[in-house]
């Protein structure tokens, strides 16, 4: 009797505790010396591609700073966790890494849904999250480092220039995306600022995908279908992501839309989503980022440099010879932290971020980016890309000097 | 005899005084027990610790359905979804009380107020009673209509697979106004307490214990009671008691509604100690994962959902932030193994074992 | 006489100095500083960031079609650079034609021959989209006079989709010269066609007819653009006919339309086949529900990965055919997965099948995530063979995609093939007789664990069928099965388990229902509408369509 009954509050207790005990007791980390940094981003589901290339980055660029001292005469180290591509996941593993692991700041998150799951975490803990995607805008949390441009200075350049006689004169406008916040608030904004320039509702079409759709098949003839309606040049804004792109850019050529007939601005396109893909068909297509790995500067060559030796030496699955926008925004936001802490010779949130305030840092785009004291916005520099025959992009345009970051579109309230 | 029978009942009752002591080590470990001791707990553990509770409380409704009644559901998914997305609609009701910014998906989509259905989730009582009933009235539409046609076995398995399947599709799309893909986050409140707050945290954990006790203890109450032994003689032969005169339909209806709202409450206190609802909730995985659990765990003998849940979920939390690439592998061979081999489950082999060896009293 | 004499020579002194001033102005003979000096300039436009690139398009065109053959060379490998990202401009205004994928080293563009030094800073000049047009149509022009009549052709192809861009003198030129009908008669309409811009309404009714007898999306376009200048309004005739021919143009791309969404519904239904012919007849034989059956897709898809590779690898002349050897590799690989499977978890789990449920759904997690260690998350892309490349134009507004004409062809004919086995083979009477009658046919003699072996192998070897031909239309990637295994079964249960008919019929008529609904929709609303229908149905019907035989 007493052994049964021992035996089921033994055999529940444990089962219990085991769920609990484990995680907590093994990891409790004592201060130690080294200073963590968190680094959320997807080793698998649909942003692992993308964002794997960001973990390593980030690695890599630890190993520097490390190798120069670290920071504060303490060596620097990544924790990586995996939210496998799941929203929630980022929440629950941001976390952890702030609760649990103490991480100073946490390096991460790609689409603008896993950034809005992890905001009010940090928030709520007062940590900072270095946040290294070209977005949407309409936020300024204190507790957000907004490396990379909103639409202000990277969308609405874009469209100027489709608009321009140079650009093809675009009147009409199809607006394709994945169905969440991104997309919509850039469209939002967009169809704001194209009333402020008097195209009218019948000059454009919004249309929503969900994540990882591959069938474009409809959509592509719709377009095709929009494109032969009277009213002037059409173009394609899309802000499709993940696996959708090269999708849609297949079924594009497929159906036989050249960017002579109806130019497609991919706001989210790397020149990892053309990988594999026969490129010569898309020649023309645009897309707009902070940086191109084509741009000529002395930093350029050293970073792209940098990380082809870094891919050889830990034989990772990546391109040696392919670098992208986040990855280099990633860059720059540790480097920021670096130069903060070293400032505010602490790690603390409050003192960081006071810290941060009008650090500049050299771009390998070729600018000097600055951070602006009042928004937490990095000042970058500007460029259209367009599509070449090599899997990659040309640079058609680039801004003369860093452009001010707008947080919040003045459009968005017109649409 | 009757001392078999007490010996068992105190067995599998013992689970209660278990998780009661648990309820109260969990304030103890974070404010009692200073952070060097290896028995603190961080708030991250609560918080921990409370989901699982959920979650086995999710296991308790399937095992209900399931071990009691024979009806595999794979689409339990649904209702516990259904009480994690009513409940946000009050939290995000108390966060603009709050704070005053309409939540990003309503801006993003073009609303400058709530929308009208929204005003009714403004209290949480209000909340409370809405979702059950609307729990209720949702599975008792399907089961009514499922039952009566005869539907058993792998094909109400796999048109419950498929509604938590369409129901998800449904929940991505942004025009129906509750989030899309970004989910629902950015709660503030909860019955006015500060949610980011320990006590609050701490008392959300506490409270999904406790509902795991009361629910437990209401389910056994109901599985000893005549009402339990007919579903279980539903579940062993359905055209014997229709024979004899029992409306199946109708126990099954039953059983079925109550199961939904136990899953609904336990969605109502996960979400708001995860922060964020979003429509994987009712993706078509989770819901054969609650199966799993009680597979693992034994159905039928509701203390094995509860065990089930609680350690596959701790031993996910654990493995999966140490081993990411190997817990897949494991969740699938312990299954393999326990469906294959294991069929009474892990409390049920336990069981059959201990009975045999122990007292030599068969049940 | 002898005035009209002397006019006609003269003028025809002036045409050979004319000539001859062109053949100067552009000739390369080794030392003329002049010729060079034009052709410097031309070339200086495109890299000044001042320059005039349009113009100094013309004059390129002018090259292009001139006279002589070294400036026309000269002048087609400027464009040809141009249009290939092979121009680069140097920061002194020097230009190179950088090498081109047969290693060629750079030369310089002016010259065309190897330059003294090359300047460091090269950037590549990339066209703006306007001068991408302008640079197609450039190029069509020039090659308007090439000695091959296939690249005749396509130039006049060309020149005709962009009709309201060309030179009509060019052009002019171009259909005095040219000799085949065919071609004569594209440029001509190309001709015609612009007659929408002159002033005449002969030119305007002529170029109407011409427009509306070849019906397009773009004859649409130019024809909705006609009505609306300021100049045609005040013209009652040409308005009326210029409607007329649109009315006509949008009758048939409404019928086009129209059919577009049938062969949309065919290719998803075909798709849907591939991927419910398996489970149906699992389904039907042994009442196993195989949660798996979506990760024997993914493995057929991956497996045609490997085939890929290998023919990349070894056999590059014959890679086009990858498909074709990957159908055989993939049926095998996965119908021995799959019997592995039954022989391993299914048998111990005879007449279990809520415990089969959960135990192929532990198989499935454990293969995703197999692949996934073994081949990474990622997307895995493959090279389309050339003959999958593209589409045709089969009427106004029906634009049919090669790739998925191949995936309906061959769903039809993995279909046959199956029913074939069904129906004729002796393996298919056992299948048929242990489906209907399990005991019975026991009794007779039948090794029921064996046919299940085998039908299961069947099963999951179909499925790997659907991977191959989903590896041409869909992603592919370790979770790639899940996305298909609620569409399966709702086609089964349906269809009705084992009965092939039924697969058949259900499949068309989702397939359909869905394309149908996508276009006013969306594809999630359609899909969801679909399962809420099958659900319904299925609560009316639970044995399906086409019962083999009841199971409640």
């Amino acid at each position: 009797m007493k052994r049964r009954t021992f035996l089921s509050v033994v055999g529940s207790g444990l089962a219990s505790a085991a769920g609990v005990a484990l995680p907590t007791a093994s990891f409790a980390a004592a201060g130690g010396d080294p200073i963590k940094l968190g680094l959320l981003f997807s080793q698998s589901g649909t942003m692992a591609n993308n964002e794997s290339l960001l973990k390593d980055t980030a690695l890599m660029t630890i190993d520097q700073i490390n190798a120069k001292g670290g920071v504060l005469g303490r060596q620097l180290q990544g924790v990586v966790v995996d939210p496998a591509s799941d929203w929630p996941m980022y929440a629950q593993l941001s976390k952890q890494l702030i609760l649990r692991d103490k991480v100073a700041a946490v390096f991460g998150c790609w689409t603008s849904v896993s950034r809005k799951s992890v905001l009010p975490v940090v928030e709520a803990q007062d940590s900072l999250l270095f946040y290294p995607l070209h977005f949407e805008g309409e936020e300024q949390s204190k507790n957000v480092v907004y490396l990379n441009s909103p639409p202000s200075s990277s969308v609405l350049p874009a469209i100027d220039y489709l608009m321009s006689t140079q650009g093809g004169e675009a009147k009409r406008f199809y607006m394709i995306g994945s169905d969440y916040v991104w997309p919509r608030t850039i469209n939002k904004m967009l169809k704001g600022y194209l009333k402020t320039k008097n195209i009218p509702e019948s000059a454009w079409r919004e249309h929503y995908v969900p994540f990882g759709q591959s069938n474009f098949q409809t959509i592509v003839r719709d377009i095709k279908d929009f494109a032969a309606q009277p009213g002037g040049q059409a173009i394609v804004v899309m802000t499709v992501v993940g696996d959708s792109i090269p999708a849609m850019f297949k079924e594009a050529i497929n159906q036989g839309i050249r960017a002579t007939d109806i130019p497609i601005l991919g706001l989210d396109v790397v020149d990892s989503d053309l990988e594999g893909l026969d490129t010569k068909p898309l020649v023309g297509h645009l897309s707009c980022w902070c940086y191109f790995q084509n741009v000529d500067t002395p930093e350029n060559r050293q970073f792209k440099s940098d990380w082809k030796n870094y891919v050889a030496a830990n034989q990772l699955k990546h391109r040696p010879d392919m670098v992208i926008d986040p990855m280099v925004s990633t860059y720059l936001g540790i480097h920021l932290w670096a130069q903060a802490a070293q400032k505010a010779k602490s790690t603390g949130t409050d003192a960081v971020r006071k810290a941060l305030a009008g650090q500049t840092i050299v771009d390998p785009a070729g600018y000097t980016a600055k951070m602006d004291p009042a928004s937490q916005y990095l000042w970058r520099g500007d460029m259209i890309g367009s599509i070449n025959a090599n899997q990659g992009f040309d640079i058609l345009w680039k801004s003369k000097d860093i452009v001010k970051p707008v947080p919040f579109s003045p459009f968005i309230g017109k649409a | 005899m009757f001392a078999t029978k007490w010996m068992d009942q105190s067995i599998e009752f013992g689970i209660v005084p278990v998780l009661i002591l648990v309820t109260l080590y969990l304030p103890f470990a974070y404010f009692a027990i200073p952070a060097s001791n290896a028995l603190h707990l961080s708030l991250f553990g609560i918080n921990l610790i409370g989901q699982i509770m959920c979650f086995a409380l999710l296991a308790l409704a399937l095992d209900l359905v399931w071990g009691l009644c024979g009806i595999l559901s794979l689409g339990h998914g649904i209702f516990f979804g259904m009480g994690g997305y009513l409940m946000a609609m009050y939290l995000l009701n108390a966060a603009y009380l709050d704070t005053h910014v309409l939540p990003d998906f309503m801006q993003y989509m073009g609303a400058s107020a709530f929308p009208a259905f929204w005003h009714v989730f403004e209290r949480l009582d209000v909340t409370v009673l809405v979702t059950i009933a609307l729990t209720a009235a949702v599975a008792g539409a399907f089961g009514f209509v499922t039952f009566r046609s005869r539907i058993n076995g792998v094909y109400l398995s796999i048109i419950t697979q498929a509604l938590t399947y369409a129901l998800m599709l449904l929940l991505f799309i942004n025009d129906i106004g509750l989030g899309g893909n970004n989910g629902m986050t950015g709660f503030t409140r909860i019955a006015g307490y500060r949610l980011e707050a320990v006590s609050t945290q701490i008392g959300l954990a506490v409270c999904s214990c406790l509902l795991l006790v009361v629910a437990y203890i209401g389910v056994r109450f109901l599985a000893r009671s005549s009402f339990g032994r007919a579903l279980i003689a539903v579940r062993d032969d359905e055209a014997r008691m229709r024979f004899l005169g029992y409306r199946t339909h109708t126990l099954k209806l039953l059983a079925w509604c109550l199961s939904a709202v136990l899953a609904a409450l336990a969605g109502m206190l996960y979400v708001p100690q995860v922060g964020i609802v979003n429509p994987t909730i009712v993706s078509p995985q989770l819901s054969v994962e609650i199966a799993v659990w009680v597979a693992i765990g034994g159905r039928g003998t509701l203390i094995g959902a509860i065990v089930g849940a609680i350690l596959v979920n701790g031993l996910k939390f654990w493995l999966s932030a140490q081993l990411p690439s190997v817990w897949p592998f494991i969740l699938a061979g312990v299954t393999l193994i326990i469906t294959v081999y294991f069929g009474n489950g892990l409390w049920g082999t336990l069981k059959a074992a201990a009975s045999n060896t122990g007292m030599g009293a068969r049940r | 006489m002898e005035m009209i004499a002397f006019g006609r020579f003269l003028r025809l002194g002036m045409a050979v100095v004319w000539l001859l001033a062109g053949h100067l102005a552009f000739a390369a003979t080794p030392g003329d500083a002049s010729a060079y000096a034009s052709r410097t300039a031309v070339i200086a436009a495109f890299c000044d960031t001042d320059g005039d690139p349009a113009a100094a398009l013309g004059k390129l065109v002018e090259a292009g079609v001139s006279a002589d053959q070294g400036a026309r060379e000269w002048a087609t490998q400027v464009m040809g650079a141009i249009r290939n990202g092979a121009f680069a401009c140097g920061t002194n205004g020097q230009a190179v034609i950088l090498g081109n994928s047969l290693g060629n080293s750079p030369v310089d563009a002016v010259t065309l021959a190897a330059p003294a030094s090359v300047p460091a800073g090269m950037s590549p000049y990339v066209p703006s989209i306007v001068m991408m047009r302008k640079l197609a149509v450039a190029a069509a022009e020039t090659g308007l006079f090439a000695a091959d009549r296939e690249a005749r052709l396509a130039a006049a192809q060309q020149v005709d989709k962009f009709f309201p861009l060309l030179d009509p003198t060019i052009v002019t030129r171009a259909v005095h010269s040219e000799h085949d009908t065919q071609v004569l008669t594209v440029l001509k309409l190309a001709m015609a066609k612009r007659g929408l811009n002159s002033d005449a309404r002969e030119a305007r009714l002529a170029a109407i007819q011409a427009v509306a007898e070849v019906p397009s999306e773009a004859a649409l376009t130019s024809l909705e653009n006609f009505i609306l200048q300021p100049g045609v309004q005040s013209d009652p005739e040409v308005i009326a006919a210029a409607k007329k021919a649109i009315q006509g143009i949008n009758t048939w791309l409404m019928f086009g339309r129209g059919l577009s969404i049938i062969f949309s519904g065919l290719s998803y239904a075909g798709v849907l086949l591939l991927t419910a012919l398996g489970l149906s007849i699992v389904f039907g034989l042994m009442g196993v529900i195989n949660l798996a059956h979506g990760e024997f897709i993914m493995i057929g898809a991956y497996s045609t990965y490997l085939v890929e590779r290998f023919m990349q690898s070894y056999l590059p002349g014959v890679f086009g055919a990858y498909i074709f050897v990957a159908i055989p590799v993939a049926f095998l690989i996965c119908a021995a997965c799959a019997m592995l499977l039954e022989f391993f978890v299914i048998r111990f789990l005879y007449r279990r099948p809520l415990e089969t449920l959960l135990a192929t759904w532990a198989v499935s997690i454990a293969l995703i995530k197999l692949v996934q260690v073994l081949f990474g998350s990622q997307n895995v892309e493959f090279v389309t063979p050339d003959f999958l490349n593209g589409g045709v134009q089969v009427s106004p507004g029906f634009f049919v995609t090669y790739n998925r004409v191949f995936a309906i062809v061959l769903a039809l004919l993995i279909f046959l093939a199956t029913f074939a086995v069904i129906r004729f083979t002796k393996l298919g009477l056992l299948m048929r007789a242990t489906t209907q009658l399990r005991d019975t046919a026991r009794c007779l003699g039948v090794p029921a664990p064996r046919i299940d072996r085998l039908a299961f192998g069947l099963g999951g070897g179909l499925a790997g069928l659907a991977g191959v031909v989903l590896t041409q239309i869909a992603s592919v990637n370790p979770s790639m099965g899940t996305g298909f295994v609620v569409d399966s079964f709702m086609v089964v249960v349906l269809g009705g388990a084992g009965s092939l008919a039924g697969t058949v019929v259900s499949s068309l008529a989702l397939g359909e229902i869905n394309q149908f609904i996508e276009p006013f929709y969306g594809a999630v609303a359609a899909k969801v509408v679909v399962l809420l229908l099958i659900v319904l149905i299925i609560q009316k019907r639970p044995q399906g369509l086409f019962a083999l035989k009841t199971r409640s």
